[in-house]
C-alpha cells in the first residue's frame, strides 16, 4: 500500500483548491497573504461597501479575482456583510452552501459553481433592501464626458452586452445592473461591479477581445450559464464619475434585427423608469417628481438592438449628434 | 360653491361639471404628464390631449365645453370631438381620477348633436359667476401641481386630428409593487392587481403574481415554482433542472 507523503498530499489539495477558484493564481496582485478562513475582507465598490467572509478560501479568492482592486483595510459606511458557509469538511467538492447576512433569511446554493453568481445576486438583493439613500433603477449606466447614459430594461433585453460593447469605445462604466440615483442631486453614482454575461453573449464578448472569468462554468438558475467580466480588464481608468443623466435608452435585443432608435417623449420615459424602480415602495410619492427631473433635460429613446457593432455605431452617432446639436 | 349637478335655470340641459382630484402627485413634461395616485399606488401617463381635458376638469367646464372647443379649432368634426372627450372622461373616471362620479355624464354627448353656440356661451358665463369655493380651483393642495388654467384649443389638438386622437392610448397605467389595488394591466409585465408576471423584475416574492404560492422572486426575476403552472419556457422555472411541460414546471 502506498502511503502518501503528507507534504505532497497537502500541496495536491491546495493545487486542487486553486483549480476550482477561477483566477486565484492572480491573487498575488491583490494581497500579500492568502485569504484566511473566516476573516472579513472589506471591499469598496463605488458607493457600495461589502464585507465578505467564508470558511472556504476559494470563494474569497474568486471574489478577489473580480474585486481585489476594491479591497480596503476597514469596513466602509453602510457595509453589506455577507458570509458564505459550507457544511462539509471539503467545501470545494460539494455543497450545499449557505449565503448568510444578518437580519435576512439565509439562501442555500446546492453546487459549488453556483456560489459566485448567487453571491453577486445576494449582494444586489441587500442593496435593494437596505440602500434607501438611492433610487434604484434596473438599468445599466455609463458615462461619457460627464454625461450619463442609462439603459433600463428587463432581464434579457441586452443591457450588459451593450454595456460591454460601449466600454470598448471609450465610454466609462458606472454599473451593469443598477442606476443608483441620488434623489437630492439627481446624479447617477458608480457601482462598478463585475458585468455578468449570459452564455449567448460569450462569443460576442470574446470577439470584442475582452476576457471573461469563466474557467469554471458558473450557473445562475434562471439565467443558465454565466461568466463575469472584470471592468478593469477593459482598461485601467474605466470607472466613471457621478453624472447627470443625459440620455435614457430602453434597449430590446432581437436576434438579426436591424438596429433602430425611436425617440420617446419624456413622459413616456419617466413612466417606464418608474416601472423599472426596484425600491419604489421606499420612495412612493417622491418617485414621480425625481424621475421627471431626471428626464427633463435628457434625450429619450427606445432601441431595437441587433448586431452589437452596428447597434453601438447607431447609438453613438445619434446620441452624440443630438448632444452637439443642443450644445451648438 | 360649484357642484357637479346641473346648472342654470329651468329648461337648461347642460352636461355636468367635471372636477379632478387634488391629492395626486403630478408632473408635467413637454405638454404631457406623469401622475402618482397615493390611494391606489398607480402611476399614470397622460398624452397631450388627455392632459388638456384633465386641465379642463377644473370645476368650470363641462364635457360639452371641451368638445365644443375641439370643433372650434376646425380640424376635427363634432362626432370625433365627442368621441375623444367621452373616451378620455370615461377613462379618467375608470381610474378614479375625478372628484365625483356622475353616472353617464360622459356618454350620450354626441346624441344631442352640435350644441347651440349662443346658449352655451350664456350658460358658461353664468357658471363662471358661481362662487369659486370648490376644491380644484386655486385652493388646490400642494400635492397636486396641475394648474387650473383656461382651456386652450391648441392644446386640445396637440395630439393630432380626430382619428389620431381616437387611436392613441388615453392613459397608460401601472401599479407600483406594494400597492395592490385592482386595476387594468398596462403591459405584459403586470397582471391583475399590479403584480409582476414571470420573467419580470422583482425585489421580493410579494412583487410577483401569486408570489410565494405559485411564483417566487429569484435573483430579481419572477419565476414559476416547482409543480406550478404559468411557464412558457424552461428558463421561467425557479428550479434549475425543471422543464416547462405544457405550462407546468416539472
Amino acid at each position: 500500500m502506498r502511503v502518501a507523503d503528507p507534504t505532497t498530499r497537502a500541496r495536491g489539495v491546495a493545487r486542487r483548491g486553486r483549480r476550482y477558484a477561477g483566477g486565484a493564481r492572480e491573487d498575488s496582485r491583490y494581497g500579500n497573504s492568502p485569504a484566511m478562513t473566516n476573516r472579513p475582507h472589506h471591499f469598496s465598490i463605488g458607493v457600495v461597501n461589502v464585507s465578505l467572509r467564508s470558511d472556504c478560501r476559494s470563494f474569497v479568492d474568486e471574489y478577489l479575482s473580480l474585486y481585489g482592486h476594491c479591497r480596503r483595510g476597514i469596513a466602509g459606511p453602510d457595509t453589506i456583510e455577507v458570509e458564505v458557509r459550507s457544511r462539509h469538511r471539503f467545501p470545494w467538492r460539494r455543497g450545499p452552501f449557505t449565503l448568510h447576512s444578518e437580519g435576512v433569511e439565509d439562501f442555500q446554493v446546492e453546487r459549488r459553481f453556483e456560489v459566485l453568481p448567487h453571491l453577486e445576486w445576494f449582494i444586489n438583493w441587500q442593496i435593494i433592501n437596505n440602500r434607501e439613500d438611492y433610487i434604484q433603477l434596473h438599468a445599466s449606466s455609463l458615462e461619457l464626458g460627464g454625461n450619463a447614459l442609462i439603459l433600463p430594461g428587463n432581464p434579457g433585453s441586452g443591457k450588459s452586452t451593450l454595456t460591454a460593447g460601449l466600454l470598448t469605445r471609450s465610454w466609462s462604466y458606472l454599473c451593469d445592473e443598477f442606476a443608483l440615483i441620488d434623489p437630492r442631486t439627481l446624479m447617477i453614482q458608480p457601482f462598478p461591479r463585475a458585468l455578468c454575461m449570459k452564455e449567448p453573449s460569450f462569443p460576442i464578448v470574446d470577439r470584442l477581445g475582452l476576457r471573461l472569468c469563466r474557467r469554471t462554468p458558473y450557473h445562475k438558475s434562471a439565467k443558465g450559464r454565466v461568466a463575469f467580466l472584470n471592468p478593469l480588464d477593459v482598461r485601467a481608468d474605466v470607472v466613471g464619475r457621478p453624472s447627470r443623466v443625459r440620455w435614457v435608452v430602453f434597449p430590446e435585443y432581437s436576434a438579426g434585427a436591424r438596429p433602430t432608435l425611436v425617440p420617446l417623449t419624456r413622459s413616456q420615459a419617466a413612466h417606464e423608469l418608474a416601472r423599472q424602480c426596484f425600491n419604489f415602495r421606499v420612495f412612493q410619492e417622491r418617485i414621480v417628481p425625481v424621475l421627471a427631473n431626471v428626464v427633463r433635460d435628457a434625450d429619450c429613446y427606445r432601441l431595437t438592438a441587433g448586431d452589437l457593432d452596428t447597434t453601438c455605431d447607431l447609438l453613438e452617432s445619434c446620441l452624440l449628434r443630438a448632444a452637439s446639436r443642443k450644445a451648438g | 360653491m360649484a357642484t357637479n349637478d346641473t346648472y342654470g335655470g329651468p329648461g337648461k340641459n347642460l352636461s355636468p361639471i367635471l372636477l379632478r382630484r387634488n391629492d395626486l402627485v403630478f408632473e408635467e413634461l413637454d405638454g404631457e404628464a406623469v401622475l402618482y395616485d397615493p390611494r391606489s399606488g398607480a402611476v399614470h401617463r397622460f398624452n397631450a390631449t388627455t392632459l388638456s381635458v384633465w386641465n379642463a376638469c377644473d370645476g368650470s367646464h363641462t364635457t360639452r365645453d371641451i368638445a365644443h372647443a375641439l370643433t372650434e379649432e376646425g380640424s376635427i368634426d363634432w362626432d370625433d370631438a365627442c368621441a375623444v372627450v367621452e373616451r378620455v372622461i370615461t377613462e379618467l373616471k375608470r381610474q378614479d381620477l375625478l372628484q365625483s362620479s356622475v353616472p353617464g355624464a360622459a356618454t350620450g354627448l354626441c346624441v344631442e348633436g352640435r350644441p347651440d353656440t349662443n346658449r352655451d356661451s350664456e350658460d358658461l358665463r353664468a357658471r363662471k359667476k358661481v362662487e369659486r369655493g370648490a376644491v380644484g380651483s386655486p385652493g388646490d393642495s400642494a400635492r397636486s401641481r396641475s394648474p387650473a388654467r383656461p382651456l386652450s384649443r391648441r392644446e386640445l389638438l396637440r395630439g393630432g386630428t380626430g382619428k389620431l386622437l381616437l387611436a392613441a392610448p388615453v392613459i397608460s397605467t401601472f401599479f407600483a409593487a406594494g400597492a395592490y389595488a385592482s386595476g387594468p394591466s398596462a403591459s405584459g409585465a403586470f397582471g391583475d392587481g399590479g403584480c409582476k408576471t414571470v420573467a419580470y423584475s422583482c425585489a421580493v416574492n410579494a412583487d410577483c403574481c401569486e408570489g410565494g404560492t405559485r411564483t417566487a422572486c429569484q435573483e430579481s426575476t419572477c419565476c414559476v415554482m416547482h409543480n406550478q403552472t404559468g411557464c412558457t419556457a424552461d428558463v421561467d422555472c425557479c428550479n434549475q433542472g425543471d422543464v416547462c411541460n405544457a405550462g407546468t414546471c416539472e
